[in-house]
């Protein structure tokens, strides 16, 4: 599937400053994808559960903050889970939350990956690439 | 009358014991007191016949030559016994005698009438007006003689019933005034509580006249009053409730001591009203536990405080990290991005702002470290020498990169928080590692246990030693400071490790110093102490 088709992934981040970091550290690790951006949970929930059956969206994967505007990221996992058609969609964490009760809700939601915000960009930069990636391979 | 006056309407007289009496010694002086004899008649020739009869008796004659100098005499006098002629001119001695008898000094004074011839008119008369005796003259003086010394010792055995009497009254005087002078109610009774005497004290305390608690029982003043408690030894005591005659009840204490006497046991119970006492020891017992009300809320508030501190302190670390992790995330993706198009002085300017952002990203994340140690964690039995496991585990790279040679002894298995006892010799170790000298690290972590003190629980005494450059001993005591940091950018840390280190024993109940000289490496000491399961 990859080369001329690249995947679709789902970008749930309000702070453009992260968005921008992201598309960075996903491109100069190769992930060939086309990145839809939305910046709170529930227009990530309108996106993934239309009104409207024929406006349908489906991403290959989500990459999913936290710490969301409107509706939490916790909750849009909830419902992806939750739900007969998307249950099985990758779905990464990437917040800055050491706190680990968020870490346990995340995994016992069935997250499939949890990564953690870094200063250390590098660290950053590689941790995003190779974790999305071989989300995206599975 | 003797016992009435002593007992009022007891039946059991006191025995006072006569050597309490320290009178008796004047009443009865060692050489004998002399009895006086009234010699009474108008001759002066019979007079002088009857001193001479009575002379060798050794007592003190008084001679009167008529009736009016006899009663003269008798007003002053206590005679033994009285020789009254009967026959005299002007008072003659039946009148004498009469007018004798009929004074209350002289009313029991033995009379022995001197007659001259027998006439029963006399006789009959002379005892009537109670002669004790009629002697007839011419007066035989060894029947004279025998007759007044039995009068003599009569008198004298009467002298000395009435200085025991006094005694006794003077005894029992002072008895009562020491009773009234109590500042205590005073109650005697009979074994079965039966009260016999009282004192003034004794009537105001339980508002009753001292007529009507007389014959009373004292368990209706000490209504747990019980002769057992108090008859068995001299100074019983107890507190016990007291009713007042209006039925209102106070605390008393009540010592009490048994009186043996021949008739049976008397029981002395000094009463005392301690409403007062009671009333202090309930205010102070008030006062201190307002005290310790107010201490508990105090507490609970500081530590509500504190708690909320920590949280802010813990959140607000949290969130500068965010802003900081842009400064310092964008800084690197600019040098990435443009490190070809700037000149080196510009690459250095951005590795120092990089340098300047990651260190105090590491101390926010210390600082978290170092408020997550109020996390509610249970404790258990942990291993010291897995602990080390882990810590060796942790520091792995800077163990292989440095050399570090990391050996340990009698460490044992104790219970404690295990993430405290990693975070402690990770900390530890991590510094000798950090702080070395020019030789590779040689790090020896050990314990003992320390027995208990008088003052103290048995604890474990832990040390690590290095062989690293030192402290120097005036810096010894900031070492633990939050952010104290004794080296520049040499040795990279955020001054948070010891802290940590110090929060983490004391959260252990336990104390951490260190012994060092600069060059000669250090020792870092904590105990913990030793906990029982369940404790």
């Amino acid at each position: 599937m990859s080369g001329t088709a690249p995947y679709r992934l789902l970008l749930v981040e309000d702070n453009p400053a992260d968005v921008y970091l992201i598309q960075e550290a996903l491109r100069e690790h190769c992930v060939a994808c086309e990145i839809t951006c939305l910046e709170d949970g529930e227009a990530a929930l309108q996106a993934l559960f239309p009104a409207d059956e024929t406006s349908s969206f489906a991403p290959d994967g989500v990459i999913l903050d936290l710490n969301t505007p409107k509706v939490e990221g916790i909750e849009v996992l909830r419902r992806i889970r939750q739900s007969p058609s998307l249950r099985h969609l990758p779905v990464a964490i990437v917040t800055s939350s050491e706190f680990p009760k968020d870490k346990s809700d995340a995994a016992a939601l069935g997250a499939t990956c949890y990564i953690l915000k870094s200063a250390r960009l590098e660290e950053f930069f590689a941790r995003v690439g190779s974790s999305i990636k071989q989300m995206l391979e599975q | 009358m003797l016992k009435s006056a002593i007992m009022e309407g007891c039946e059991t007289p006191l025995d006072l014991s006569p050597d309490t009496a320290p009178f008796q010694g004047e009443a009865l002086p060692s050489g004998r007191r002399r009895a006086k004899i009234l010699l009474v008649d108008d001759n002066g020739d019979n007079l002088v016949s009857l001193e001479a009869a009575l002379d060798g008796l050794n007592e003190e004659l008084i001679l009167a030559r008529s009736g009016l100098e006899a009663l003269h005499h008798v007003l002053e006098n206590d005679f033994a016994a009285i020789l009254l002629d009967v026959k005299m001119p002007e008072m003659d001695g039946l009148e004498t005698a009469e007018i004798i008898r009929s004074r209350k000094r002289s009313r029991n004074s033995p009379i022995i009438f001197l007659t001259g011839y027998r006439s029963d008119e006399h006789l009959f008369r002379g005892y009537d007006l109670g002669a004790v005796d009629f002697l007839f003259k011419p007066i035989v003086p060894e029947i004279l003689r025998s007759k007044v010394s039995v009068f003599v010792e009569l008198w004298r055995s009467i002298e000395v019933q009435k200085a025991q009497a006094e005694a006794l009254r003077k005894s029992e005087q002072q008895f009562r005034s020491l009773l009234e002078a109590a500042p205590d109610a005073m109650v005697i009774s009979k074994e079965d509580g039966e009260i016999v005497l009282v004192n003034s004290r004794a009537e105001s305390i339980f508002g009753c006249r001292r007529d009507r608690l007389l014959g009373k029982n004292i368990r209706t003043l000490v209504p747990y009053w019980s002769a057992q408690d108090f008859a068995a030894s001299e100074g019983a005591f107890a507190d016990l409730m007291a009713r007042r005659s209006d039925s209102i009840e106070f605390p008393a204490a009540i010592t009490s001591s048994p009186l043996r006497t021949q008739d049976g046991v008397l029981i002395t119970s000094a009463i005392r009203d301690v409403t007062e006492r009671c009333k202090a020891e309930e205010h102070i017992r008030q006062l201190n536990l307002e005290l310790e009300k107010r201490v508990t809320e105090r507490t609970a508030a500081l530590l509500r405080s504190n708690e909320q501190l920590t949280q802010f302190a813990y959140a607000a670390s949290h969130d500068l990290q965010e802003p900081l992790r842009m400064v310092v995330s964008y800084v690197q993706l600019l040098e990435k991005r443009y490190k070809n198009q700037l000149d080196g002085t510009a690459v250095q300017f951005i590795n120092y702002a990089v340098e300047g952002a990651l260190r105090m990203e590491a101390l926010l994340t210390g600082l978290r470290e170092y408020l997550q140690i109020e996390e509610e964690r249970s404790i258990e039995v942990v291993d010291c020498n897995l602990v080390l496991e882990v810590v060796r585990r942790n520091l792995e790279a800077a163990i292989r990169s440095s050399g570090a040679e990391v050996t340990s002894g009698g460490l044992p298995k104790l219970l404690a928080l295990e993430v405290s006892l990693v975070q402690i010799f990770q900390n530890l170790v991590g510094n000798a590692i950090k702080y070395r000298g020019a030789a590779p690290p040689r790090i020896q972590v050990s314990a003992e246990r320390r027995a208990a003190g008088d003052s103290s629980c048995a604890e474990w005494l832990f040390s690590v030693q290095d062989n690293g450059i030192g402290i120097e001993p005036q810096y010894l005591n900031r070492i633990f400071g939050m952010f104290k940091r004794l080296h520049g950018a040499k040795y990279a840390g955020a001054g948070i490790g010891l802290a940590i280190c110090s929060k983490a024993v004391e959260h252990l109940g336990g104390r951490i110093w260190a012994e060092s000289q600069a060059g000669q490496g250090s020792t870092f000491f904590f105990t913990i102490p030793e906990k029982k399961a369940g404790q």
